[in-house]
């Protein structure tokens, strides 16, 4: 009976967690926190009404269950990005109990600011003050009870790659504490403050925030006042009369809380010894300098793409293997059963062994890819990318966090589509967003690998070369993606270039475990999910067309002799073009549906080996001409059905999507037809 | 008066104005460029644009042009 009510009064308790928030800086250790109090109980929701996603997790502490949501990393609430007003929006009419703010002990001064600036709008946050350790190496320690005093909240300190005071932030959920701190402006702003706080009426955001806010001029809030119109008219005749512009209360506002931060700071900062952060200094002369880093960044592409080509062979080999064995196994288990042979035929030869295809091919790589793409970003490596790269970036009217959507980009399209968030103008995220399938992702490299190996290589030669040749081929399509920049900016997407100010954390030692399982979970679960979703039905539309006669001639071959002309046009032929269209939910299965072709099979066959492949290419019309084209095309032509889908999502428009559909497609396509032409 | 733009290398200053408007200014604001601030250029980027400069203790880097909204004083 006992048991019983506690089982009852546990999905009691789950129903109704404990919601809180986590938020912070970028760069402070927000996600290992996040990590470290929510182990891997997490998922990805939307908040309502926003298309950001969000990490949420749960985790219990002394009997109560607690749902945590991350928000995404801003430096203050005010509007300068997308994800500055999300966090803002979603402190402000969220119910939540408590937000716990995440500080970067080593930079207290300017990761407190943010602290500050949510106490204005609740006073039930938690204060954490991270990176204790590394604090401590640079000789910096910080006086956590009298912190906590001056401000009046809770203040924990926190190692999280270590698990350090982890526990104690989660006893500090339960305690009571509610901040009574506030920022003092000049008198005649004070006045103003008050005033307006006079006129408004209750709406579960603090009266004095809301006026310090209109007074500034934000609208945001407006949608929680009532008597909106009498009070922007007070708001403004009050303002002329004092004449104060809506600038001037800004930067009182913003010079106050860091006047604020800085005098707290210096009460609770000992510093031991003056010692520099040698350790990125040395890092960045070479990684950012003006002699080493662009070698440096080749340096890194060549060896991600080698380790990523080297090591995904054995897995392919064994995962395509084990789909074999379970498509054999499945299929004598239907046979049993009284389907028609057709049904059993389509599902299996058809759909099934499609999937097995996407997946081994698929799978290893991004397994690999993703994780090391995933160290560099917590060693703090791509911002400097950023950094080096602007300049290219600046001059096509764009942004130098494009180079870092292009990075994830060679991972996936669909991902680098997504990355495009990073990027804080509207017109600078669709110039990424529709540039992105300008970089071939990791589904063109085998195909790409095959057709370098045969025609160009040679069957037994070494991956080096294939490497060498790879990032040769890499180098042209990022020039191409900054051509067509350049073109969209000059065309469709007019508009003047954005300001560029990024932050240069410091290298951090990255956590080799917990990035593997994590860039596993979070990017190629995801990524592959979404391809298993297009590959099942398209497997059953090739399987159909390869199927059904009309005449003694399959539909396939019907349709791939009337593109003859059209494929002979742009130096490739009918088949080809006609698998590039049936390839379009993968792009992994392009030269396997042609093949399939060319050997007039019923469905997708392996081929044997490298020199099978070639004379079966030769037999059937290919020349050095013909791979050339199909590299090209293959290169440039409409991203994957998941990567169209999640540009759709992004920008919120079919309109976009077509442009980021048909612009490689053409550029492809021109470049063909002038390669046939020329030799 | 000059401009944090003009700055040379590993050469200190501190923070006079900020010109620069709306959505930059506050930007700049939250990153730490407030009158007053101390602030050192550190490095160029390879092709000599942006510039990395140390501000409250990290590395920020600006394009010339929101390098040449802030007016700073040589210390």
């Amino acid at each position: 009976m006992k048991k019983e009510i506690s089982h009852i009064k546990e999905d009691i308790l789950k129903k109704d967690s404990v919601k809180i928030a986590l938020a912070g800086n970028p760069n402070v250790g927000k996600s290992t926190i996040f990590n470290a109090l929510t182990g891997l109980k997490q998922h990805t929701g939307n908040w309502t009404g926003k298309t950001v996603e969000n990490a949420q997790g749960t985790f219990k502490n002394n009997g109560t269950t607690y749902l945590l949501t991350d928000t995404p990393g801003t430096y203050s609430l005010e509007s300068y990005s997308e994800e500055e007003s999300v966090t803002r929006s979603f402190l402000l009419c969220g119910d939540i109990e408590k937000t716990i703010v995440v500080c970067d002990a080593s930079k207290l001064s300017r990761t407190l600011k943010l602290f500050l600036e949510i106490l204005q709008i609740t006073p039930k946050a938690i204060l954490c003050v991270n990176l204790i350790d590394e604090a401590e190496k640079d000789g910096i320690s910080v006086d956590i009870t009298k912190l906590s005093r001056l401000l009046g909240v809770k203040t924990i300190a926190t190692d999280a790659r270590r698990k350090r005071g982890i526990s104690d932030l989660k006893n500090a959920l339960s305690e009571e504490n509610a901040c009574a701190l506030e920022i003092k402006y000049s008198d005649k702003t004070e006045e103003m403050i008050s005033r307006v706080c006079n006129l408004l009426d209750d709406c579960g955001v603090p009266k004095r925030y809301v006026a310090t806010e209109l007074l500034k001029g934000n609208s945001y809030i407006v949608e929680k006042i009532s008597n909106l119109e009498q009070i922007r008219r007070e708001v403004s005749d009050l303002m002329k009369k004092e004449g104060i512009s809506c600038t001037e209360i800004r930067d009182e506002t913003s010079r106050a809380i860091s006047v604020l931060s800085k005098e707290i700071c210096d009460q609770v900062i000992i510093k031991k010894e003056k010692k520099r952060c040698i350790t990125t200094e040395k890092i960045d002369s070479v990684l950012a300098g003006r002699i080493f880093s662009v070698p440096c960044m080749l340096l890194f592409l060549c060896l991600i793409f080698y380790i990523t080509v080297t090591f995904a062979n054995y897995p392919s080999a064994f995962l395509s293997d084990l789909f074999v064995r379970a498509e054999n196994f499945l299929y004598s288990c239907i046979s049993k059963t009284s389907t028609p042979v057709w049904i059993n035929d389509m599902l299996l030869k058809g759909a099934f062994r499609t999937l097995g295809w996407v997946v081994s091919v698929m799978l290893p790589p991004m397994a690999i890819f993703f994780p090391l793409f995933t160290l560099l970003e917590d060693w703090g490596y791509l911002p400097r990318i950023a950094f080096n790269l602007d300049r290219c970036f600046k001059k096509c009217s764009s942004c130098g966090k494009q180079s870092l959507t292009m990075c994830m980009g060679f991972g996936c399209n669909a991902s680098g589509v997504m990355g495009a968030r990073i990027i804080n103008t509207r017109r600078e995220r669709l110039l990424a967003i529709i540039t992105n399938s300008f970089v071939p992702c990791n589904g063109k490299f085998p195909t790409m690998i095959t057709l370098i190996t045969i025609f160009f290589v040679g069957a037994y030669a070494n991956n080096i070369l294939v490497a060498l040749i790879l990032s040769g081929i890499i180098i042209i399509c990022v020039l191409t993606t900054l051509l067509m920049t350049k073109l969209l900016s000059l065309t469709l997407l007019k508009g003047e270039k954005s300001s560029f100010i990024l932050e240069l954390p410091p290298y951090r030692r990255p956590q080799i475990g917990k990035t593997l399982v994590r860039s596993l979970l979070d990017r190629t679960l995801l990524v592959l999910s979404r391809a298993i979703i297009v590959s099942i039905p398209a497997g059953i539309i090739i399987w159909c067309l390869s199927n059904i006669y009309i005449g003694d001639v399959s539909v396939i071959m019907h349709i791939s002799e009337l593109l003859d002309p059209v494929g002979r046009f742009f130096g490739l032929d009918g088949v080809l073009l006609l698998a590039f269209i049936l390839g379009l939910p993968a792009n992994e299965i392009v030269l396997p549906i042609a093949l399939m072709a060319y050997t007039s099979s019923s469905s997708l066959t392996e081929s044997a080996d490298m020199l099978t492949t070639h004379s079966l290419l030769v037999n059937n019309g290919w020349t050095y001409v013909t791979a050339i084209c199909f590299i090209i095309f293959s290169l440039f032509h409409s991203p994957c059905l998941t990567t169209l889908l999640t540009v759709k999502k992004e920008t919120g428009s079919i309109r976009w999507m077509l442009v980021s559909a048909l612009l490689p497609t053409l550029f492809g396509l021109t470049l063909c037809a002038l390669v046939n032409f020329i030799f | 008066m000059i401009r944090l733009s003009e700055l040379e290398k590993n050469e200190e200053c501190r923070i006079v104005r900020i010109f620069a408007e709306d959505k930059v200014r506050l930007r700049l604001h939250s990153l730490g460029f407030i009158e007053g601030e101390r602030i050192k250029r550190v490095r160029v980027s390879v092709l000599g644009d942006p510039v990395m400069y140390e501000i409250d203790g990290t590395y920020v880097a600006l394009r010339c042009e929101e390098a040449f909204l802030i007016g700073i004083e040589r210390i």
